[in-house]
């Protein structure tokens, strides 16, 4: 059994997941368009070329992700994606690649439990928490 | 660079990750409140018993979860757990089981690209995709 996060995009999944991959050093293993889709699924012509299913791999772990196929996207909220680190110094770097066009909700910074924490939503509208515990808290 | 899902509860973190853990197999070995942690006297009494940060560990993958303790708490959307499943009849008991009190947006049944895939609203607000492939020869 494996569990990954699954993310929705609006219309912009393709170029989050290239973003992300070059960030996160890793690989877009598959990507598929709703025009893959069988023609008897009835899908709307204008869905065509957004992705219908994408997977992002790095470090041996993947993510998913989508193009929202309904009219009422919304950004994600309510669960964020954390990386944690063993070096300070990886988190700072993959919270300013992530931090490029986003939006910083905390600058990486030490607190009582990490070495660094930062938090950034990105400009594609996914949140993640960049993090380096400190060791009693790992 | 480990990847975690972080899921925000309404003040059930607790019960739902005890509820996971019993669901999937996991093991939820860490909970701190924020009454236990530095920040206790700067936090409403309320909160003490609320999660600052549980960890749940399911097979090789790490959740971790906190409570909202800022009153503004909103059900999760537009990011989804997908949960892989090899074998069928365990597909079908997760998905139940997930959408006990919960809301199926997609019941679990067979896909072009699955032997059986759904999508549910756990009560705690959690959207999971349940997906069961077999696997390519």
């Amino acid at each position: 059994m494996e569990i990954q996060p699954y993310l929705m995009f609006n219309g912009d999944c393709a170029e989050a997941m290239e973003f992300y991959a070059e960030i996160l050093d890793g690989q877009i293993k598959f990507i598929q368009h709703f025009r893959d889709a069988p023609p008897d699924e009835g899908l709307p012509p204008a869905l065509a070329d957004k992705v219908m299913h994408a997977q992002l791999e790095f470090n041996d772990q993947i993510i998913m992700a989508s193009d929202d196929p309904s009219e009422d996207y919304k950004p994600p909220t309510g669960i964020n994606l954390q990386i944690d680190f063993e070096n300070p110094e990886d988190a700072q770097r993959i919270f300013d690649g992530l931090a490029d066009g986003g939006s910083v909700m905390m600058k990486i910074q030490p607190t009582p439990y990490a070495k660094c924490f930062g938090m950034v939503t990105d400009k594609f509208g996914v949140t993640w928490m960049l993090n380096c515990w400190n060791e009693e808290y790992a | 660079m480990k990847l975690i899902p972080y899921l925000t509860f309404n003040g059930d973190a607790t019960e739902a990750f005890e509820r996971y853990a019993k669901i999937f197999g996991g093991d939820f070995a860490y909970r701190l409140t924020f009454g236990e942690s530095p920040f206790a006297s700067k936090m409403p009494p309320e909160t003490h018993d609320k999660v600052m940060n549980g960890r749940l560990r399911i097979g090789k993958k790490m959740l971790m979860a906190s409570d909202n303790h800022q009153g503004d708490y909103a059900p999760p959307n537009g990011i989804s757990l997908s949960v892989q499943i090899e074998e069928l009849s365990e597909a079908k008991r997760i998905f139940a089981e997930l959408a006990d009190g919960g809301d199926i947006k997609m019941p679990f049944e067979k896909t072009f690209w699955a032997d059986g895939f759904g999508v549910v609203v756990d009560q705690f607000g959690i959207s999971w995709m349940v997906n069961c492939e077999t696997p390519q020869a």
